[in-house]
């Protein structure tokens, strides 16, 4: 499935830029319990505690950031597994400044298998999308207060 | 004298005494000493490569005892064994994964829970590979070749045809008429309440007990035997109470073999039980038919000729449970009730990436498909043809003089009334006075519908000249023993999971033999002391069983009469076999009683003859048998929810000779509800991925006493001419029977609205829809 | 380098294990159990009583059902430390001093079962109906009776059954068959 959007924040380009693939700023935006371990600048790997209702666990992931064009475009590529399930995204940011906002075009081409697709099928949009919101509307919070 | 229990009454069953104790021994209640937990580790992915499978972090988990991978097993050759359709199967993967919730790698600890534990710290890593879901896109140019290990690189498994082609061909395009219809019938789970699992254990001198849940104890004997090399004399299986079949207890399912596998590499009895969630998203499926058919007909209803393309979607091998020389097993029944004269069915079964398959679900092989395709498109001529669909039938019924009947694709019918079952059910239903209201409310807006499933069905498995599974012929035998004090045990092939084996077995051999039910013992399911038989499943037991038992049972009668003769110093001629008794002719007071004869068999027999009263039969049906019958189900549908309401549904049964008035009337209560299932709220889908949509009880929703209406049920008697007693069996006529009359009648509650279909399951939601589009909703 | 690190368990998680005291069907029972033991488990595994059953792993198909002071439970959706100093009923209790609950011989009556395997959940849930409803019309017993699942019946004789059961210990003389 794809999951897209576009995120409008009152801060500078490179500082929304370093922001988004920085692992420890991320880290403040995911509500869920989890780790983060930096393998090398561009890889990194940890646990995450999530789920869809009440199908949760412990997932662990690694993560891989590519294509950086500072401070424009960036992909980052996640697998995920955990609890019978597995997921892959590959998200992709557009950055575009006007003024003193910052525009992030977001994408996301996720693919979910095992449990939380199976079980979780009729829950699964609208956990991705309470969690999307989630986490952009604690990255305003950081962007906009620091 | 009538005998107590004898054929024909309804007396109450015997097992019932456990069962409502709670004293039943199920699998899942096996408990031996030193007995291990099995787990099972699950592909979430469709199709991948298998890159490695760490069990490190498993074996440290407390109370796991092994992890077993398929590199375990290939070491022992055991990592592929063979389908009962002589295709192959993993067991445990080495290199790829090929459905979701594939078995990927088994846990062995000392409890359920810490077995669990094990499972949850397997590390698998997979590499995904392209998915295929859609059988047909499978038989595109580019598709992925999904098997590569077969000699011919296509995901076509084999394509089946029966019939005139030509004849079919040149018949339709003469016709005044011809209704063309796209069907699908979705996947289904058979979900029994209790699901798949087993017990596996190694005595000291190495010989192997498992206790299963399995529908056919000698055949899985006889295929361990020759998938692990041990010497069959060496395995027992043991069928003790199953909690429900369905089709769904036949296949071998890769978790009994780990556990043997387990039992041997730990020496100590290893259980495997399965969630449900596993047996939902892993267990082999039921149904998965894309059909296309058409009927062609004169331009006052005559019916001139039928045409069937069928694409079977088989998942990812050939794991169907069918006679091996019929991969769309029983499918060319399609011609149902009608005398078709030109007729030609084809099926292509195709590999996808889903769980192999196909089992029955109740409906012997493949008969529900065909009866639901040809009740379907009978209501869709009539629709066309603006006639009434019990009239359009009427008209075209096989005469009743007709019998037996050779149909346009080969079968030969044995027996069959169908004119008179649908005007019973059509008298009982009032089917005139439905048909005035329908028209009424249709004037008022309200929707109302009426629909009809007169269907044939095949059953009783089968003549040894069309039958066998893997080779085996599909016989099936009863072996009986009397004892002095004129008490019986008999045990059979057959192997009963609710039909009450234990009841009508006894009531057959009470009515042969002149003993009271009460006082025969039956068994059956243990491969160690049942003579060897073909299970129970596709409505066999009371065809093949039954007859088994009869004959058997005049075996021990031609004896009995000249230990009789013998004891009353006549000679056996001079007896006659009447009122349950040995009587000399002319002269009834002059008669012994099988307790007689019994005792005497022990104590005083004529010179020369062997002491005791046994004997076995292993019976080869002449033909196959033909049950029938008239369904009719009216409904209401509300306008604002799109759900439907069965208002009464009447249904006229012909299975022949009744044993048990009682069981069969329940037989025929929890077919239709196996019936209304698939027509109203069961289905298995797939998105893209590969990913089961549900495969919990949450999403594959069963009826509840609740959707389940009032079933109304009636009987014709039309015995069968080849069987001993007439019989024909019924376990499965109406789950045959009701989705069609189910879907006729939402259909032809809306045929005013121009539509005149729509695949099943009908929920609410497809109902609205329609609705909605039409500008009623 | 680590970056962030998962909050340490809390005291919200008890010790692995614990001993559970329960009355089952008149009598005193415990055992020790790991405390995320299931009460189905429990009662199956640990105290031997396996004619509860066990039919689905997401608390849809009753065949757990038993009665937990009094009222009908799915025992699979319960936890063994929860029943701790509490009464629990099974289908094994039914039966007083040889002779069977009214609604186990209607069910036998009635051919309220076939393959057996959902009935001990489906007969407790009838107690429980017929403690509360003694004379339910059948739309309130299938209502009652909506979350049993039964694949083999059909449900109309279970319905039965039930009714059997009610007419017998309200007193009045059973329909049923001949």
């Amino acid at each position: 499935m794809r999951v897209e959007g576009t995120f409008t924040v009152r801060a500078p380009r490179e500082r929304v830029y370093s922001f988004f693939l920085t692992p420890a700023e991320l880290s403040t935006c995911i509500d869920d319990p989890h780790t983060i371990e930096a393998i090398d600048p561009d890889h990194f790997k940890g646990t995450v505690k999530a789920g869809v209702a009440f199908i949760r666990g412990t997932f662990m992931w690694n993560a891989t950031i590519k294509d950086r064009a500072p401070p424009e475009r960036a992909q980052l590529a996640v697998h995920g597994a955990g609890m019978g399930s597995a997921f892959d995204l590959v998200a992709s940011l557009d950055l575009s400044e006007d003024r003193d906002l910052t525009t992030v075009q977001w994408g996301a081409d996720v693919q979910m298998n095992g449990t939380i697709a199976t079980v979780g099928a009729r829950l699964l949009q609208g956990t991705i999308d309470k969690k999307t919101n989630a986490f952009f509307e604690n990255a305003r919070k950081k962007l906009e207060t620091a | 004298m009538t005998v107590h229990g004898g054929i024909g009454q309804s007396i109450k069953r015997k097992e019932d005494a456990r069962f409502v104790r709670g004293k039943g021994n199920y699998v899942d209640d096996v408990k031996l000493p030193g007995m291990l937990y099995l787990d099972i580790v699950r592909s979430p992915y469709a199709h991948a490569t298998l890159r490695y499978i760490n069990i490190e972090k498993a074996l440290k988990v407390p109370g796991v005892l092994a992890v077993i991978r398929g590199k375990d097993l290939e070491a022992a050759n055991l990592a592929w064994m063979p389908t009962l359709m002589s295709d192959k199967q993993m067991v445990l993967p080495v290199e790829r994964v090929m459905y979701q919730a594939q078995e990927v790698a088994a846990v062995v600890a000392e409890s359920r829970y810490a077995a669990a534990d094990g499972v949850a710290a397997v590390e698998v890593d997979y590499e995904p590979l392209p998915v295929v879901v859609d059988p047909m896109k499978a038989l595109e140019p580019n598709a992925p070749i999904l098997r590569p290990d077969r000699k011919e690189q296509t995901n076509r498994i084999w394509h089946w045809e029966v019939g005139d082609r030509e004849g079919t061909d040149k018949a339709l395009k003469g016709s005044d008429v011809v209704v063309k219809q796209h069907l699908y019938i979705p996947r289904l789970n058979v979900a029994s309440i209790e699901t798949c699992g087993c017990v596996a254990s190694f005595d000291a001198m190495g010989k192997l007990t498992v206790w299963m849940t399995t529908q056919a104890p000698h055949a899985i004997r006889t295929v361990f035997a020759l998938v692990t090399g041990l010497p069959e004399q060496k395995i027992r299986i043991i069928s003790p109470d199953i909690g429900g079949g369905f089709g769904g207890k036949v296949p071998v399912y890769p978790g009994y073999v780990i556990a043997v596998v387990a039992a041997l590499k730990t020496g100590r009895p290893v259980k495997w039980i399965e969630d449900r969630s596993e047996n939902i998203q892993a267990d082999s499926f039921a149904r998965d038919y894309h059909i296309d058919a058409e009927i062609g007909a004169t331009k006052d209803g005559k019916l001139t000729a039928l045409r069937v393309k069928t694409i079977a979607d088989h998942g990812y091998t050939d794991a169907a449970a069918n006679p091996s020389k019929f991969p769309a097993g029983l499918f060319h029944i399609i011609t149902g009730s009608y005398p078709f004269e030109k007729a030609h069915v084809e099926v292509d079964g195709v590999y996808t990436n889903k769980p192999p398959g196909g089992i029955a679900y109740r409906c012997s092989f493949r008969v529900t498909e065909a009866a639901f395709t040809i009740e379907r498109m009978v209501d869709v001529l009539a629709q066309k043809l603006g006639m009434d669909p019990a009239e359009l039938r009427l008209k075209n019924f096989i005469p009743p003089e007709s019998f037996p009947y050779k149909s346009a694709l080969g079968w030969t019918y044995d027996s069959g009334n169908y004119p008179a079952a649908l005007r019973k059910a059509m008298d009982l239903i009032g089917y005139d006075a439905l048909r005035k209201e329908q028209a009424e409310k249709r004037e008022r807006g309200e929707l109302m519908g009426i629909g009809i499933s007169s269907f044939t069905e095949i059953v009783g498995a089968g003549p040894s000249h069309t039958f066998d599974i893997l080779g085996l012929k599909m016989f099936d035998s009863c072996e009986i023993r009397i004892h002095p004090t004129g008490k019986a045990i008999a045990r059979f092939g057959t192997k009963s999971q609710g039909q009450g084996h234990e009841t009508t077995y006894a009531q057959i051999l009470a009515e042969e033999l002149g003993l009271s039910s009460d006082d025969i013992a039956i068994e059956e399911g243990d491969t160690d002391t049942a003579p060897y038989g073909l299970g129970t499943y596709a409505s066999r037991s009371t065809p093949t069983g039954g007859a088994a038992a009869a004959i058997a049972a005049r075996k021990i009668r031609d004896k009995a009469q000249k230990i009789a003769a013998h004891l009353l110093e006549v000679s056996p001629a001079d007896l006659e076999w009447k009122d349950h008794k040995f009587q000399v002719k002319g002269v009834p007071d002059k008669a012994k009683t099988m307790q007689e004869i019994a005792f005497a068999a022990y104590t005083n027999l004529p010179p020369g003859m062997e002491a005791g009263l046994e004997a076995v039969d292993y019976y080869d049906p002449p033909n196959m048998t033909y049950p029938f019958g008239s369904y009719i189900c009216a409904l209401d549908i509300d306008k604002d929810t799109g759900e439907v309401k069965i208002r009464r549904f009447v249904a006229v049964d012909d299975c022949g000779t009744i044993i048990n008035p009682m069981i069969v009337e329940g037989q025929i209560h929890g077919g239709l509800t196996m019936g209304l299932a698939p027509a109203l709220l069961e289905e298995i889908g797939y998105d893209e991925n590969g990913n089961i949509q549900g495969g919990s009880f949450m999403d594959y929703l069963l009826p509840t006493a609740v959707e389940t209406p009032k079933w109304e049920t009636a009987k014709t008697t039309t015995p069968s001419p080849h069987h001993p007693l007439g019989a024909k069996g019924v376990g499965e006529s109406a789950t045959v029977g009701a989705p069609a009359a189910i879907a006729n009648a939402v259909v032809d509650a809306l045929s005013h609205l121009g539509v005149t279909h729509i695949d099943i399951p009908i929920t609410p939601w497809k109902v609205w829809s329609i609705l909605h589009e039409k500008g009623v909703a | 380098m680590v970056l962030a690190e998962m909050p340490s368990p809390s005291d919200e998680e008890s010790g692995p294990f614990a001993s559970v005291h329960v009355t089952v069907n008149g009598k005193a029972r415990g055992a020790t159990v790991e405390t995320r033991t299931l009460l189905v488990h429990f009662l199956r595994e640990n105290l031997g009583l396996t004619g509860t059953h066990i039919g689905c792993d997401t608390t849809n198909c009753g065949a757990c059902t038993v009665l937990l002071d009094g009222r009908a439970v799915k025992s699979c959706t319960v936890l063994a430390v929860q029943a701790e100093g509490r009464d629990v009923q099974t289908v094994e209790g039914l039966e007083t001093d040889g002779k069977l609950h009214p609604v186990q011989e209607g069910f036998i009556e009635e051919h309220g079962l076939q393959c057996g395997f959902c009935t001990p959940g489906m007969m407790m849930c009838s107690v429980a109906l017929l403690q509360k409803n003694p004379h339910p019309t059948e739309e309130q017993i299938r209502r009652a009776i909506s979350g049993n699942l039964c694949r083999c019946t059909g449900y109309v004789n279970i319905v039965k059954a039930i009714q059997h059961a009610a007419n017998k210990m309200d007193g009045r003389s059973a329909g049923g068959r001949a």
